[in-house]
């Protein structure tokens, strides 16, 4: 089987099921490097099992799932994750550790060189100076996800995984993160997939777009695509068309 | 088949793993530094341990033959 090098993620159907319950359902699909790809979908639609599973954090029932040319299921995939990061509200840094010490010790176990030019960079470039000596206990939600972001940072990544980086920021915080990662892409070309409820921020940032219901792509193409073929203006119209359809619609 | 040996990236791959442990230390370090109870349980258990054994053996010197003293003597000086 030839691999294609110009591929970041490439998922081919890939399953997930517990007993009888499909989190995922024989989904295919490809991110090409140095783009950005949204992954959108109701709570229960399968992002964060993709996610989890394109990490190697969760082994699928079937498929097969690579990212950076490296089979993500086996040992091989040790050879991919220095080279890619996650973003996720739902892993908290250590939370006694200050913000520069966890920056500083995820550095280190990243192997990065340089970690204090490293360091200096990301925290002037995320503003992050205000609060580099407050426990990450103490953090606020959009003080957390900025910390999150650099932490995801310093090995600049080659693939980067965002699962709902925006989810409870206020829209000046959000707009802030949405032009960092818009920035981010652009200047050091890394692969970013964005799994969001967040129609704004994906619309803004991503080439391309797929819609997740129930395990299953429902959709995917680009804004004025998707559009196109739901006749419909925005992206949230078209989210809540594929949401409110019958169970039964085949897929589209 | 084997890879060949290279010795540049056998090094490469120590030193990583060096940052790695490094940076597992610096997390405890961290940690302890602003919690004084973890450092006064870092040296009460194995105190109390101890103090503990020493009485249990002293007891046992006393009291049983020779065989008898030999574990206790053998775990005091470990735990020494």
């Amino acid at each position: 089987m030839t691999i294609s090098t110009d591929l970041a993620i490439s998922v081919s159907g890939l399953t997930k099921h517990y007993g009888t319950v499909y989190a995922v359902n024989d989904i295919d699909f490809a991110v090409k490097r140095g783009t950005v790809v949204g992954l959108l979908g109701g709570n229960g639609a399968g992002k964060t099992t993709t996610i989890s599973m394109i990490l190697g954090l969760r082994l699928p029932t079937r498929g097969i799932v690579r990212a950076l040319g490296h089979d993500m299921t086996g040992a091989d995939r040790y050879a991919a994750l220095p080279r890619m990061n996650l973003v996720s509200p739902y892993v908290n840094l250590p939370q006694r550790l200050t913000v520069y010490q966890n920056l500083k010790v995820y550095a280190l176990l990243y192997g990065i060189r340089g970690v204090k030019e490293r360091l200096e960079i990301l925290i002037d470039e995320l503003l992050l100076a205000p609060f580099l000596n407050t426990m990450a206990r103490k953090l606020s939600s959009r003080q957390k996800t900025r910390v999150a972001l650099a932490k995801a940072l310093l090995n600049q990544p080659e693939l980067l995984l965002l699962d709902e980086p925006t989810a409870s920021l206020d829209p000046n915080t959000g707009d802030f993160i949405c032009g960092y990662l818009e920035t981010c892409a652009r200047q050091s070309g890394c692969a970013i997939l964005i799994a969001s409820h967040n129609m704004q921020e994906v619309e803004r940032l991503c080439a391309r777009i797929l819609i997740m219901r129930g395990g299953r792509i429902h959709a995917e193409g680009t804004v004025a695509e998707l559009g196109a073929r739901f006749g419909r203006d925005t992206l949230e119209e078209v989210f809540l068309d594929i949401a409110r359809a019958p169970e039964t619609e085949s897929r589209q | 088949m084997t890879a060949p040996f290279d010795p540049s990236a056998e090094l490469a791959q120590s030193a990583f793993a060096g940052r790695r442990l490094c940076a597992i230390l610096l997390r405890h370090l961290y940690v302890m530094r602003t919690s004084w109870p973890r450092i006064i349980e870092m040296a009460y258990w194995p105190t109390m341990q101890m103090i503990l054994w020493s009485f249990t053996s002293q007891f046992f010197r006393g009291h049983s033959s020779w065989v008898a003293q030999a574990a206790g003597v053998l775990v005091g000086a470990v735990l020494h």
